[in-house]
């Protein structure tokens, strides 16, 4: 049985505090809607006003910029061929979870979220390695096997196509979380009684439920195309090659051109600034309306659905094209001493590995990658909770704050990044912060890009705990802290740890904005990478992109630790 | 999925265990740098008690922040200024052009700590910040480099290197392409390098788009660009990206190479040559004190060193990279190290109007640059 409840938000008993502590309250969420304006809006003032210092001439010159048009264009193809992508396999896979059989179930549900784990970048430069043209591995075994001809191809990771299908990859889990997240919750009795009215299994997907699933889809639909509007690693990787620019690598690359062109890069990124508010704020509208609605199923996804083992050849042919290949890849390069387009086990040895530690610059990295980790857990977990109490229907918020409170909690993410690193280089370094080359300013740059990332597992986790535990606790007369330590934490506990994870994920995994706030003598894991990328060695990368993993997968675990309980899974 | 408390540790174990297997396996063992052989003369003879504070002041200071661009700066650079002063740690940080002038932007009003010396290839900024550099105190100036042409600004900045790039060739691939010859320019534009070339085409560092000006008069003239677009090669940020695809024979051919980058792949087995191309052309290693450093003192010792025979052997004696200087006035030299030769093109990074005008309408247009 499905039960639908309709949750009224603004009509709880003890949801409307009692007026003369609204005032106070009120004033209380001004201040946070204050602080997240301080910490995600000033970068963007001051950078908004470097370009409006000089906005004819700004105009003018992205108007002659080269091939304009073609990066606009690129830009969209590839945002929309990899967002396509993306839900298309991620809803698939989801899909195949609910197919396949009991015994499996447990460990198939955790594979497709696994690729969350893998560095974008060690999955770009596993594959570079497994499909460049001439010397790719892949490329090689197909050309013996007769499969095109010459010495090239034929299939090419550096072109249009070969970026659209990595950034797909690459973006298919953040589908898959929730299209699959969505399915759980509304359990399979509807299909159920659809296979027993002798629908077949394609006709139930179809008529039942692909259209269930509409809101999930619309929703990681809209993440997906933001984030890979604002792609950065895949196109500047993979795109170099064969020139295929897009906004992002081309701000970046007006960025790296001397003297800085600020006006321009800020004039090249407004489209993407105005796209991204227009879709959060169509989200935000989607996201509110979907929220009166909480679906309970008495049963598993499994039970009275057909299941077959055939389920089970997608998940893990995701996981071996997303993971296990580029990173079969990655430790082969990395254990070679040079890439020579062969793997060659009686050649490996550790002497890149030996040489990227004996290096004290990785040690240091990784040090500051981890601190950095930790005061950014600190920090975002309290703030991003209460930015979700905030955005609960049922928390008395007057809408000119909320509203506000919304916007910036999710601007941060329809800023492309390497514009946003601009942003938090030129406002921390100058006076009054002045916090360049300190761990401070990296921590200050992880908070402002992975609170929006925090802020909707607690928000979910809040939405569906339902207020009554809380209202029985202050009734009980206990506090606002007191009730929150020990009544809502414990119950948004396995949210939290969710939070903690993907907190863990884009600070290990971040290197666009690390390469703009960290200093020689502060650096982070990712702006190593990036400095190998460009001027050392591929074993060397590769080792660092391996560490880069390693140093994920110890977040994990103290993520694990927060939440009590497997967050991959939770994820 | 739900895990039983007992099956749950041990996943966090899992997860924490692969991690630090990683990290563990990175530490197996120290990195070992090779050794160079060193200058006998000490950088700092004829400095006076003065000098010898600053020398002091710098070991009380400890550490000296580099932020370089050139290819120079590697491991036995880096062994070779341990070695005289292992006191003071050498903190390095590579970039490319663009993004190390932004970085020293960023720096240089906020009072943050970040380089205090730097070696690059852009004289348009040292030019338009010489006022922020500060000229170096020590012996090594006046004694090596009096009246030389390559000292800038009243020695707030000096020219310590210059980079010859040439051409960085896989044997293997060259052979199944019929083994072209590749000695000249004009080789570059041979019909059977088409899909196997690959260019460093210098975008965001005016001192390499002037290579390719001085690079294209050689091989033709403006023609040539057409020509070579034609080939249509693929495109690297850096010489280092290039090296990694010549070696694995991704690309055949690599123009804008660097000798020591592809020679140290030769090294360890890789198929690859490197090649100087005649006339040689190459791209400047300017070095300069930041007024801004926080590490003033070892700034300066850094710099005399680097002025110093020591330091120039340290960068340039393996003679991937040419010295200003004569051999003659730096005593006992390696065998591989060279002067730059007469008459040949150091770039200096200033684009004139009509080499602004030919990187924007010809190089850019018809390698589709942005």
């Amino acid at each position: 049985m499905t039960l639908t409840q309709e949750r009224n938000a603004a009509t709880g008993p003890a949801q409307t505090p009692a007026g003369s502590r609204a005032k106070p309250a009120g004033r209380r969420w001004a201040l946070l809607a204050l602080l997240m304006a301080a910490l995600i809006l000033w970068p963007l003032i001051k950078l908004e006003a470097r370009v409006a210092e000089d906005l004819s001439g700004a105009v003018d010159r992205l108007l002659g910029y080269r091939d304009l048009g073609r990066v606009y264009l690129n830009t969209v193809i590839i945002a929309v061929g990899s967002t396509i992508v993306a839900v298309v396999a991620g809803t698939g896979l989801a899909w195949c979870i609910t197919r396949v059989p009991p015994r499996w179930y447990k460990v198939m549900s955790v594979l497709p979220v696994v690729p969350l784990l893998m560095p974008s970048v060690a999955s770009v430069q596993g594959w570079s390695y497994l499909l460049s043209p001439r010397t790719g591995i892949i490329n090689q075994y197909l050309r013996e096997w007769g499969v095109g001809s010459g010495d090239s191809g034929p299939l090419d990771v550096y072109s249009m196509t070969g970026i659209i299908l990595m950034a797909g990859t690459i973006l298919t889990s953040f589908v898959f979380m929730f299209v699959s997240a969505s399915l759980r919750q509304r359990g399979a009795e509807l299909e159920a009684a659809a296979a027993a009215c002798g629908a077949s299994p394609w006709r139930t997907f179809r008529t039942v439920t692909l259209p269930m699933m509409r809101p999930a889809l619309v929703y990681s639909t809209a993440i997906v195309l933001l984030l890979a509007l604002g792609q950065f690693t895949v196109p500047l990787l993979l795109g170099t090659p064969d020139r295929i620019d897009v906004v992002s690598t081309a701000v970046y690359k007006v960025s790296a051109d001397y003297p800085v062109d600020y006006a321009l890069g800020g004039a090249l990124a407004f489209p993407l600034l105005v796209i991204g508010l227009g879709v959060i704020l169509i989200q935000r509208r989607a996201l509110r309306d979907e929220r009166r609605y909480v679906s309970v199923s008495a049963r598993t996804r499994q039970v009275g659905l057909k299941t077959s083992g055939w389920a089970l050849v997608p998940i893990v042919t995701y996981l071996v094209v997303a993971v296990v290949l580029p990173l079969v890849a990655l430790v082969s390069v990395s254990l070679s001493p040079f890439w020579s387009g062969r793997i060659t086990p009686s050649t490996f040895t550790l002497d890149n590995w030996a040489a990227v530690w004996g290096n004290q610059n990785t040690v240091d990295a990784i040090t500051t990658t981890l601190t950095a980790l930790l005061l950014t857990l600190v920090a975002v977990l309290p703030l991003s909770y209460l930015v979700s109490v905030a955005l609960l229907r049922r928390t008395r918020v007057p809408g000119v704050i909320r509203l506000p409170i919304d916007v910036l909690a999710s601007i941060a993410l329809c800023m492309p990044v390497s514009l946003l690193g601009f942003a938090f280089l030129f406002t921390y370094s100058e006076p009054p912060f002045t916090l360049y080359g300190t761990t401070a300013m990296v921590v200050v740059a992880y908070v402002t890009l992975t609170i929006p990332f925090a802020i909707r597992p607690q928000l979910s986790a809040l939405t569906a705990i339902g207020p009554e535990y809380s209202e029985a606790s202050r009734v009980s007369g206990a506090g606002s802290l007191s009730t929150a330590w020990r009544i809502t934490f414990p119950l948004i506990r396995s949210g939290l740890g969710v939070s903690a994870a993907l907190i863990t994920i884009i600070v290990a995994h971040e290197f666009t904005v690390s390469l703009m706030v960290t200093s020689p003598t502060r650096r982070v894991i990712g702006s190593l990478l990036y400095d190998e990328t460009v001027s050392g060695t591929a074993p060397n990368v590769a080792v660092l992109s391996l560490l880069m993993l390693a140093v994920t997968l110890v977040g994990i675990g103290i993520s694990w630790l927060i939440a009590g309980g497997n967050t991959v899974d939770k994820i | 999925m739900r895990l039983s408390p007992r099956k749950r540790g041990s996943a966090v174990l899992a997860a924490l265990a692969t991690g630090v297997l990683l990290l563990a396996a990175a530490c197996g063992s120290g990195g070992g740098q090779a050794e160079t052989a060193g200058s006998a003369i000490d950088p700092n003879e004829g400095g006076g008690p003065a000098w010898q504070s600053v020398v002091d002041a710098a070991r009380q200071e400890g550490q000296v922040v580099l932020y370089s661009n050139s290819d120079g700066v590697n491991p036995a650079f880096e062994a070779a200024w341990a070695k005289a002063y292992p006191d003071i740690k050498l903190v390095v940080s590579k970039y490319t052009s663009g993004e190390l002038t932004t970085k020293l932007d960023a720096e240089k009003g906020g009072g943050v700590v970040g380089a205090d010396v730097i070696t690059v290839s852009t004289k348009p900024w040292l030019e338009a910040n010489r006022g922020a550099l500060v000229a170096s105190t020590g012996p090594a100036l006046e004694k090596y480099w009096k009246g030389s042409e390559h000292v800038y600004a009243d020695g707030a900045y000096v020219l310590v290197a210059a980079t010859p790039l040439g051409a960085g060739i896989n044997t293997e691939q060259l052979a199944k392409l019929g083994n072209p010859s590749v000695t000249t320019y004009k080789d570059l534009l041979q019909p059977q390098l088409k899909g196997a070339l690959g260019i460093v085409p210098g975008t965001g560092s005016p001192a390499a788009e002037q290579w390719w000006y001085f690079a294209a008069k050689e091989m033709g003239g403006d023609g040539a660009v057409a020509q070579l677009a034609g080939l249509e090669p693929r495109l690297y940020t850096t010489p280092s990206t290039i090296a990694t695809d010549i070696a694995s024979g991704e690309v055949a051919v690599g123009a804008y190479s660097i000798k020591g980058t592809i020679e140290a792949l030769a090294a360890k087995g890789a198929p690859v040559k490197f090649v100087t191309l005649d006339p040689v052309i190459s791209t400047p290693v300017t070095a300069a004190v930041v007024g801004w450093a926080k590490h003033p003192n070892a700034a300066q010792v850094f710099q005399n060193w680097l002025l110093s025979p020591a330091g120039q052997i340290a960068l340039n004696g393996s003679g991937s990279l040419l010295t200003p200087l004569a051999l003659a006035d730096l005593g006992t030299v390696p065998a591989t190290m060279r002067s730059i030769p007469d008459g040949a093109t150091v770039v200096d990074g200033v684009l004139s109007p009509e080499q602004k005008t030919w990187v924007t309408d010809l190089w850019n247009a018809k390698m589709r640059l942005g």
